[in-house]
């Protein structure tokens, strides 16, 4: 049967246009999201403050803003907004190298792992009551970091034969290892009650009372793993044909395979640790900008990293400003956008 | 000689017995090959043996005098161009994106050569006359006009070898004859070595300088279609009678097949 699909077909000036775009949308939302909030700021203070700290530039504005304004919006919202935008890049990038190496469009970070083992590694910080910080970060954040990315080793290494790693296997291995840890994860729970609320609002994920150190922390290893994974956007596209194909034309396919599932799964671990679990983000962004702009990795990455920030900012600023003073934490609002439009596209993929 | 293949022994891990048992046979540049055999007889598993897609375990393998193990997967690449089957994609790529992509074998990072990449792509979709359907997303494309695409993307890695594995078994008459007179113009005028794996014998007789028949990972015969074609071969190796004629071309045969009951 023929794949009937929407594909628009876009010249790559267009392509570049819309990246063009998103980038001054993603600005634009910073102003806005930076006005919203109990505490009513105009887009006038927020431009002025934000102005006001740029090195060199704001000794000369002749100005002053009030302690006040600079408190919330340089200590308060502008961190909170940047990490909702770092995290979000993280989950649609990751997203769209998981998509593209299972070649699978119903892949995502958080199939191999990458989720139960930060849910398992905080847990047992908030347990064992660990105290220790590092560079700034408390005991939770890095716990969540080392349970993730050995939760991915251990979960690619069950999948391994020789060099050679047959996806569904890895699919399922990460199914199985989740499985175990999101057990274990609940019998700790259940034997260390005071300590389940935290737990528990850690695993919605959200990003009420982060600051500076958060975004610190996650920056650098994003960073790198993003770096990594535009190397290697050429092998991505051959790989997301299937991995004979990509062999066959060329590709150390094994190689590169470990590469990018690994620079992915450092993005999605590195992003996980500071926010909890956020669900769906990694899934539906690479869809939609996939649907938008078609499945070219060259212009399928940058396009869907932007998203991910703008639609992640967006969802939190929702999240922190429509129950207020009650905060719903962000990863309840992007599952209940989520899980409609996954059984969307599993009933649009049924007769395929 | 463009393949030179000697006691050439695979089996798989689990398997209990060899899927190839000491094969030895050569090549020659600038020839339409065909293999056939029953299913199961080894011949997807030599495929993969050519193309370094699985190790073998004894004997050896030549792409035009060079060991196939000392080659880098590009280098076979760059020698070597494969259609399966049947490819499907879970993303809809244009057909030129794909064809671009076979230029892969040939880049090295951050070097660029833009004319010749352009010149190559253009050059395989003339040929495989997929010049219109350019910008048109694989989703939307027949069977036909996709096995095209992939035939495309296979010369633009600009080959000496294309090892075609039953390409055109799920295509209409029309379809196949449509391809394999498009190998056949390809391995004319640009010298193209063309390795098939067939299951009609008819389109193996009329396309084919050499066919190889196996039988149980051994070859059965090789040579040309009216030496390897004959009733006796055909019997021993499938088990079926058939009558072979030959009409105009007596160096071409045709095979006929018959109902068993009545």
């Amino acid at each position: 049967m023929k794949k009937v699909s929407v594909v628009l077909k876009l010249s790559n000036q267009k392509k570049t246009l819309i990246i063009i775009s998103l980038i001054i949308v993603l600005v634009l939302s910073i102003a806005i999201c930076l006005t919203l909030g109990s505490a009513q700021l105009s887009l006038g203070q927020v431009v002025k403050a934000v102005l006001k700290r740029i090195p060199l530039v704001g000794e000369r504005l002749g100005y002053s803003v009030s302690p006040m304004d600079d408190l919330i919006i340089h200590s308060i919202r502008l961190p909170r907004i940047l990490l909702a935008i770092l995290v979000g890049c993280a989950l649609g990038a990751a997203g769209v190298v998981f998509q593209g190496v299972f070649h699978n469009p119903m892949a995502e970070p958080f199939v191999i792992g990458v989720s139960s083992g930060a849910a398992l590694g905080a847990t047992i910080a908030f347990v064992l009551g660990l105290n220790f910080s590092f560079f700034g970060l408390s005991s939770v954040p890095i716990m969540a970091f080392l349970g993730s990315m050995l939760t991915t080793f251990v979960v690619y290494n069950i999948a391994r034969v020789g060099r050679k790693v047959p996806l569904t296997v890895l699919l399922l291995a990460g199914v199985a290892v989740g499985s175990f840890m999101s057990a274990l994860n609940s019998l700790l729970m259940v034997f260390n009650r005071e300590e389940s609320t935290k737990i528990v609002f850690w695993l919605m994920g959200g990003f009420s009372a982060r600051g500076w150190e958060h975004v610190q922390a996650a920056f650098p290893y994003i960073l790198i793993g993003y770096l990594v994974i535009v190397f290697y956007l050429e092998e991505l596209n051959l790989l997301s044909l299937g991995e004979e194909k990509a062999q066959l034309m060329g590709v150390d396919v094994e190689k590169v395979q470990l590469i990018l599932i690994g620079a992915a799964s450092l993005i999605a671990a590195a992003a996980v640790s500071v926010s909890g679990i956020i669900g769906f983000v990694g899934l539906i962004v690479p869809h939609i900008i996939r649907i938008l702009i078609g499945p070219d990795h060259k212009f399928l990455l940058p396009t869907a990293t932007i998203f991910g920030g703008i639609f992640l900012l967006w969802t939190d600023t929702l999240a922190r400003t429509v129950f207020s003073p009650i905060e719903v934490p962000v990863g309840i609002l992007t599952s209940m956008a989520g899980a409609p439009f996954f059984v969307y596209l599993l009933r649009k993929n049924r007769y395929k | 000689m463009a393949i030179k293949v000697s006691s050439l022994s695979f089996q798989y891990p689990a398997s209990p017995a060899k899927v190839l048992d000491s094969l030895s046979f050569k090549i020659e540049k600038n020839q339409f090959v065909g293999i056939i055999g029953p299913n199961g007889c080894g011949k997807t598993t030599l495929l993969k043996c050519l193309t370094n897609m699985v190790r073998i375990q004894e004997g050896n393998i030549f792409l035009f005098d060079k060991e196939l193990n000392s080659l880098t997967t590009k280098q076979v690449a760059q020698l070597v161009g494969v259609v399966p089957q049947r490819w499907e994609s879970s993303f809809s790529f244009t057909a030129k994106e794909l064809v671009a992509m076979g230029r892969y074998a040939h880049k090295q990072r951050f070097i660029r050569d833009k004319e010749t990449d352009e010149q190559v792509i253009n050059k395989a979709m003339k040929a495989t006359r997929i010049e219109h359907l350019a910008e048109r997303p694989i989703f939307q494309m027949s069977g036909g006009e996709l096995q095209r695409v992939v035939i495309a993307q296979a010369l633009a890695q600009t080959p000496q070898i294309l090892i075609l594995d039953e390409a055109t078994s799920h295509l209409d008459i029309s379809h196949q004859l449509e391809i394999f007179d498009l190998l056949k113009e390809l391995n004319e005028q640009q010298e193209l070595t063309i390795i098939s794996i067939m299951h009609d014998l008819n389109f193996a007789s009329q396309y084919c300088d050499q066919i190889i028949m196996m039988r149980e990972g051994k070859i059965f015969s090789q040579g040309s279609p009216k030496e390897t074609l004959t009733a006796a071969n055909i019997k021993e190796v499938y088990g079926v009678d058939v009558n072979v004629v030959f009409t105009n071309d007596s160096e071409r045969p045709l095979i006929s097949v018959f109902p068993r009951i009545n």
